[in-house]
């Protein structure tokens, strides 16, 4: 009989920031911001991918932890339903900053007592909340784990002591590891296809309890000072970095320039080149601007 | 003496990733205090072109670490060079693309040397005391938050193609340092099996570098051939507008646009394709856009940045051949 192998899937919660249209008597309709929280993507690819584990393997343990305020149990209450075994809520403030590595701090102490083989825990995108960030490695780093970051396929070798994954690197490439378990790895959302998760599912209530483990940032800070490594000094609506462009070209109008001015560079789309003519010449103009631009 | 500022200069298959030539340009700009741009290069057979490169996108420094094992990333390995590198020569910031590989090493080496590091920049400035202030997108991309890191170096990743490339500098000769840094068998825990390149063809259209997508305009199923073939000679994915789909000439999956995909290629050819609202949203962020078009005021000349009016039955198979005719070596007249 193969041991058991323990797996852990530690979630994090994503915010965006969505409108909601109210309608008004006799008026447009009134635009409000909200702050919607969710079950981050490249999370719930980890959990179908450990529950694919279990269904294929004997001797599987999922455990699920959530790093969120009360709110966000939900989550894990969700989690339970799909199949996962124990379900681990770090309960949060949402009003402080948690960084990447107090996040970690946090998870570390756990994992080690628990003695987990496999972690996924995911890797941040733009989508990401400011409290989420590159904690699978900081965790390796940590726990002195093997990390592999990006999983675009995974398998877990016969004697349960090893598993072999694809890395989803740029350009599509990909890059085949293997690595002696326990190890970190952060799902890419490429993975799998995660289930759906129905409104039933979030709402009922758990048969499971689920531990509840409260962070305290003082304690961490004391714990493990420095155990914050960032700064969070200010936010704002998204205004994407202008493109450079070294000097207001002539052809641009008085208030083209006054915005080229403001922002640093022109905010607007240079005029599209137009070809005509027969093809063969087309043909060559076409090659030429390929190259040019080091398409080709 | 300024401490120097580093990049990263992530290398895959003998070429330099482009987003460590944008940082090389980033790093000229914010380096006007004086800091000396070094870049840092790790891998195995290093070829004399890479350095070359670095030395015309900015380095004023090269730091070479070459050895046969460090073929392909490696966590372990390629987080204890780095770490080491820092630990002798006390750079001030070190600047990695958020790339897959970049933004596991740059956390790792933070988390080694105890200092912060923020991922995915989408800008930074140096405020007066030598801080770097990161932009990063937040929630979703609605809103952006900046973030200061704690202790020396400060590490930051930043996205590829939010800074764009500086024009290059004349090649001149900079100096290069090759270090020997050994790291204990035991390190190598996880071991790269197999590398594999990507296929322009089978690849995902949301990470393809080229995409030749077409639509109505190309004809069916029956001329679709025409728009493979000019995708395969120039090593582009296959893509498509809701028409083409509809035709049965793509899948789902190759669809773009707002119930497609959002795309980001580096080269958008559109061939045959209107330019509804719904199919160029899915586009914005494509770099350059070449539109072919038999008609002069499809919305879609607008936005492109080299528009293209002519017949795809006739233009196609004409450009197909002076394509391959370039590659194979043939006549080409400028
Ligand atoms: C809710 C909703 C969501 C949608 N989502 C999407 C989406 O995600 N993606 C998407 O693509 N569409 C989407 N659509 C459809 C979209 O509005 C357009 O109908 C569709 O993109 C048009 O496809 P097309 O440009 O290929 O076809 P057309 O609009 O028919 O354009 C064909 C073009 O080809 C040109 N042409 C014809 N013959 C030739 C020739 N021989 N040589 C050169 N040019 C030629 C024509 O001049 C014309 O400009 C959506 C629509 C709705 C209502």
């Amino acid at each position: 009989m193969t041991r058991k192998l323990k797996i852990l899937v530690s979630i994090s919660q994503i915010v965006y920031s969505e409108y909601s249209l109210e309608p008004q008597m006799g008026r447009a309709c009134k635009k409000k911001n909200l702050l919607v929280k969710r079950f981050n993507l490249a999370d719930r690819c980890a959990l179908e991918e450990a529950l694919k584990i279990k269904k294929e393997i004997n001797n599987v343990e999922i455990s699920a932890a959530l790093l969120g305020p009360p709110e966000m149990e939900w989550i894990l209450r969700a989690c339970l339903g799909f199949g996962v075994d124990k379900a681990i809520h770090f309960i949060i403030n949402p009003a402080e900053y948690y960084d990447a590595h107090n996040i970690a701090l946090a998870l570390s102490q756990y994992i080690s007592d628990q003695g987990f083989d496999l972690i996924f825990c995911s890797y941040q995108d733009v989508n990401s909340n400011f409290q989420v960030g590159p904690a699978g490695s900081i965790l390796a780093e940590l726990l002195q784990y093997p990390y592999l970051s990006e999983v675009a396929s995974l398998k877990i070798d016969p004697d349960n002591e090893s598993l072999t994954v694809k890395r989803k690197l740029t350009k599509g490439n990909r890059l085949k590891v293997n690595t002696p378990l326990p190890a970190v790895l952060s799902a890419s959302t490429v993975l799998n296809e995660p289930r759906y998760i129905s409104l039933h599912r979030q709402k009922k209530p758990a048969e499971t309890t689920i531990t509840r483990i409260a962070v305290n940032k003082e304690e961490l800070q004391g714990r493990y000072y420095p155990a914050q490594l960032t700064e969070l000094v200010a936010v704002s609506p998204f205004r994407p970095r202008p493109k450079q462009i070294p000097l207001a070209g002539g052809s641009l109008t008085v208030q083209e320039r006054l915005d080229f001015i403001i922002f640093g560079g022109s905010t607007v789309k240079e005029k599209s080149r137009l070809l005509e003519g027969n093809v063969k010449e087309l043909s060559n103009e076409l090659l030429n601007y390929m190259i040019q631009e080091n398409f080709l | 003496m300024h401490k120097e500022i580093w990049v990263f200069a992530e290398a895959c298959n003998n070429s330099i990733e482009r987003v460590s030539l944008e940082l090389l340009g980033e790093v000229r700009r914010l380096s006007k205090n004086g800091a000396p741009t070094a870049a840092v290069l790790i891998g195995a057979g290093i070829s004399p072109s890479l350095r070359q490169t670095l030395s015309q996108y900015g380095a004023q420094k090269i730091y070479i670490v070459d050895h046969e094992k460090l073929l392909y990333y490696q966590s372990e390995i390629y987080t204890h060079i780095l770490t080491q590198l820092v630990r002798q020569k006390k750079p001030q910031i070190i600047l990695l693309g958020a790339t897959p590989n970049g933004n596991d090493m740059a956390s790792r080496v933070a988390a080694r040397l105890r200092v912060g590091f923020v991922s995915n920049c989408t800008d930074l400035k140096l405020n007066d005391e030598g801080r770097l202030v990161l932009w990063k997108a937040i929630r979703g991309g609605k809103s952006q938050a900046a973030f200061m890191t704690v202790g020396s170096p400060q590490i930051a990743t930043v996205c590829p193609d939010v800074i764009g490339l500086e024009k290059v500098v004349p090649l001149q000769t900079v100096p290069v340092e090759h270090l020997d840094i050994s790291w204990d068998k035991n390190m190598e825990k996880a071991e790269v099996i197999e590398f594999f390149k990507g296929n322009p063809a089978t690849i995902d259209i949301t990470e393809a570098e080229i995409i030749v997508a077409g639509g109505r305009g190309v004809g069916g199923v029956e001329k679709w051939p025409l728009i493979e073939g000019l995708a395969d000679v120039i090593g582009g994915a296959v893509a498509g507008s809701r028409m083409a789909k509809d035709l049965g000439c793509i899948s789902r999956d190759r669809l773009v646009g707002q119930t497609g995909k959002n795309v980001r290629p580096k080269l958008y050819m559109a061939l045959g394709i209107s330019g509804a609202s719904h199919h160029v949203n899915g586009l914005k962020e494509a770099e350059k856009v070449v539109v072919i078009n038999k008609d002069r005021h499809a919305p879609f000349i607008k936005k492109a940045d080299l528009a293209v009016i002519a017949d795809l039955q006739e233009l196609l198979p004409v450009f197909k051949e002076t394509v391959t005719e370039y590659f194979t070596g043939g006549h080409f007249s400028k």
